[in-house]
């Protein structure tokens, strides 16, 4: 027998030796891959349930109830306006503080100034004066 | 006998071999014996070089039938989420099982029957007997049933009874948006409501569903609506709050509401939306649209005088004033006391053609586009006359959805930029232009005249300290079958900041009842501004900023007619 027909015959077997393993390898990877999609899938799905659970929990209604029933002290204060401060709101020079709670009308002018324009508040001829020419 | 069998193959062989040695001695016959064995050899190597190639091919080209190779076949749901602007959910799929029977492979009809019915409660043994009988494959037993029923199910261990892995759709705040989700059937199909106009979207899109609605907001209009309906004993209720600038939606309430997962084909006062179904006459509210009409087409200005002394007669009819001042009154007090009578005299400055060009303009006399496939068309009247014109100039002769309402409003007060509603969140923020509808001076006129109606008009019941709101409210007789009822609608519309409004709203009251606080009146002040402001209350903070000292004394001054302080206790009296 000539040595390359020997060596080759070793190489086929050892290739087939390995392509075997290999096969069983897979086999094993591909069984635990399927095992590992499934809890993956479980637990997905898992998850999905749970967001709508937590949903459900967060509930407006049912943390109302809950508030009302477990801070009892705090509700009376809760929800009021002044949960962000603007700096407007921030204690004023204390001459300007006289002013906005002495003069009335000087205040509320101030309210509409920037709102309308200059000729919006100038007197305008009056146009159609409608007196009472009976009925109608 | 035996000895012949065995002999005759051996004398064939030898025989044969013997002409073979033969045949040796001639070169030609051993000639044609090599060709043979060539043949032979050519024929062996392709059939080897065949099963190589189809063993190549096996193992590596042909895909593996396993399916669990296959790139992450995750979880699927057959129907994506719909969401509010926070994420938060609001309509989702959970997993469920549903039983069903293939009688054909029970064995004892009667112990299944009477099994399964030990287990079901809500049918009879005899009943299920009677269906196995029927010449089918498959009964359905129960749909989406809970965890345990389907472990005691299965715990009977009937062959034919099988668990099909079924979805179904749950709403996990249940009917707190029931009218804008709408609802699924049983085999998760929508019916009505986002579910019904995107369904197709839902089952086959990959992202989930955003709306531009708010939990919170939805909650508290709901809650506060619901209080306010139980406090004026009122027929139901409806309320939408919009943002001004997008036109998003925050909230929407239409009560009474349905439970989504239980819907009862019968409560059709539930699963009416009267928000975008229902049309009603607006009312004095409409009497925004008519001034702003006027002082933009500079037919009346703030200096304008209207006389108020007599009634007007038109035909069998006479216009007076609820409450009227009785004298010759300016613009401002006219918008202040919902003059009926000055807001014909100001329509007939302005003339039919101008009216019915700008109601056009405003969108009210057509269908109105929003994201639902419940929506109701305006009733508008069929020939524009004299009393069309008439009538419309304080609100009645004509019928509008609330939203539709709102949105004119929106318009006029959003520096009359055109505002398009919409329950989807907005992405795109890139500022649209919207068209203009009137300017923006006549738009702050109305603001101003809008703001005075809080602070000393019929809506003072909705001051809050630090919110500069502004409103206008409407009382209306509902129609009845013979002309008009005596049963009223009361309107809410109101917005703030004043100075550039953030946040619109509608609020209105179905047929709301006097109380012992409201000294016997039914009228929109003092019921349906109460329950707007306390909603203004609660949300105001979440999207704008209170500024207490402009508003301060304003408020201070009228702080008499607000009665005992402490506002917040009916939103938590539960």
């Amino acid at each position: 027998m000539r040595s390359s027909t020997a060596l080759f015959a070793l190489i086929s077997v050892v290739v087939g030796v390995i392509l075997f393993r290999v096969k069983y390898e897979v086999d094993h990877l591909a069984y635990e891959h399927k095992i590992i999609s499934k809890n993956i899938r479980n637990t997905e799905e898992t998850i999905h349930v749970l967001k709508a659970e937590w949903a459900h929990l967060n509930d407006p209604a049912r943390i109302h109830k809950l508030a009302v029933k477990y801070l009892p002290d705090q509700n009376k204060q809760s929800t009021v306006t002044a949960q962000t401060v603007h700096k407007k709101e921030l204690p004023l020079p204390e001459a300007k503080k006289s002013v906005a709670v002495t003069d009335v009308s000087f205040q509320e002018a101030d309210v509409f100034d920037h709102l309308l324009e200059e000729d919006d508040l100038k007197q305008q001829p009056v146009h159609h004066v409608r007196y009472q020419k009976g009925g109608s | 006998m035996n000895k012949s069998v065995l002999k005759t193959p051996f004398s064939v062989i030898s025989r044969s071999i013997t002409s073979w040695h033969k045949g040796l001695q001639y070169a030609n016959v051993l000639e044609s014996a090599k060709q043979r064995v060539m043949i032979v050899a050519i024929v062996l190597f392709l059939g080897f070089i065949m099963i190589a190639l189809r063993l190549g091919d096996v193992m590596l080209f042909t895909e593996s039938s396993d399916d669990s190779l296959k790139t992450s076949d995750g979880f699927q749901i057959l129907r994506r989420n719909i969401v509010d602007q926070n994420n938060e959910i609001l309509a989702t799929n959970i997993m469920t099982a549903s039983a069903y029977v293939n009688p054909k492979q029970l064995l004892d009809l009667d112990d299944a029957a009477k099994k399964i019915s030990s287990v079901l409660k809500n049918v009879s043994g005899s009943e299920l007997r009677k269906k196995f009988t029927l010449d089918k494959n498959f009964i359905w037993l129960a749909r989406h049933i809970p965890p345990k029923l389907q472990k005691d199910l299965n715990d009977l261990g009937l062959p034919g009874l099988h668990m099909y892995r079924d979805q179904t759709r749950v709403y996990p705040h249940s009917s707190l948006f029931c009218h804008i989700t709408g609802m699924c059937g049983l085999d998760g199909d929508g019916l009505s409501g986002l579910e019904q106009l995107y369904d197709i979207d839902l089952q086959q899109g990959t992202e989930h569903l955003a709306l531009s609605l708010d939990i919170r907001v939805q909650h508290i209009l709901r809650t506060e609506l619901q209080d306010g309906i139980k406090e004026f004993s009122a027929l139901g209720g409806n309320a939408i709050i919009m943002k001004v600038k997008t036109g998003e939606i925050l909230g929407m309430v239409s009560l009474p509401d349905f439970d989504p997962h239980k819907p009862n084909m019968a409560n059709t006062d539930g699963m009416f939306n009267k928000n975008t179904l229902g049309v009603y006459e607006p009312g004095s509210v409409f009497k925004i649209l008519n001034f702003a009409i006027g002082l933009e087409t500079g037919k009346a200005s703030l200096n304008s005088m209207y006389d108020g002394s007599r009634p007007i007669k038109m035909g069998r009819f006479t216009i007076s004033d609820f409450r009227g001042l009785g004298r010759v009154m300016t613009l401002t007090e006219a918008f202040l006391k919902s003059s009926n009578i000055a807001s014909i005299k100001m329509a007939q400055d302005f003339g039919l053609k101008t009216q019915k060009e700008y109601m056009k303009r405003f969108g009210v006399l057509d269908k109105m586009k929003l994201e639902l496939p419940e929506l109701g068309s305006p009733i508008i009247p069929r020939d524009w006359r004299e009393t069309t014109l008439i009538s419309l100039s304080y609100g009645y002769g004509l019928s509008q959805t609330p939203l539709q309402i709102l949105t004119a409003i929106s318009s006029i007060v959003n520096d009359g930029k055109k505002v398009t509603p919409t329950l989807l969140k907005k992405t795109n923020l890139m500022k649209e232009e919207g068209e203009n509808v009137i300017s923006s001076k006549t738009s702050r006129i109305v603001r101003k005249l809008m703001r005075q109606v809080v602070q000393e008009g019929t809506a003072r019941n909705a001051q809050v300290e630090g919110i500069s709101i502004f409103a206008k409210t409407g009382t209306v007789y509902k129609k009845g079958n013979k002309g008009y009822s005596k049963n009223q609608i009361t309107t809410f519309v109101g917005g703030f900041p004043v100075e550039d409004p953030e946040i619109m709203m509608i609020v209105m009251l179905d047929d709301p009842k006097p109380t012992k606080e409201s000294y016997g009146y039914a009228a929109a002040g003092w019921n349906v501004v109460k329950v707007a402001k306390r909603v203004i209350e609660r949300v105001a903070p979440m999207y704008t900023t209170p500024n207490y000292v402009q508003n301060a004394v304003a408020f201070s001054e009228n702080k008499k007619d607000l009665g005992p302080i402490n506002t917040f206790k009916t939103s938590y009296k539960k």
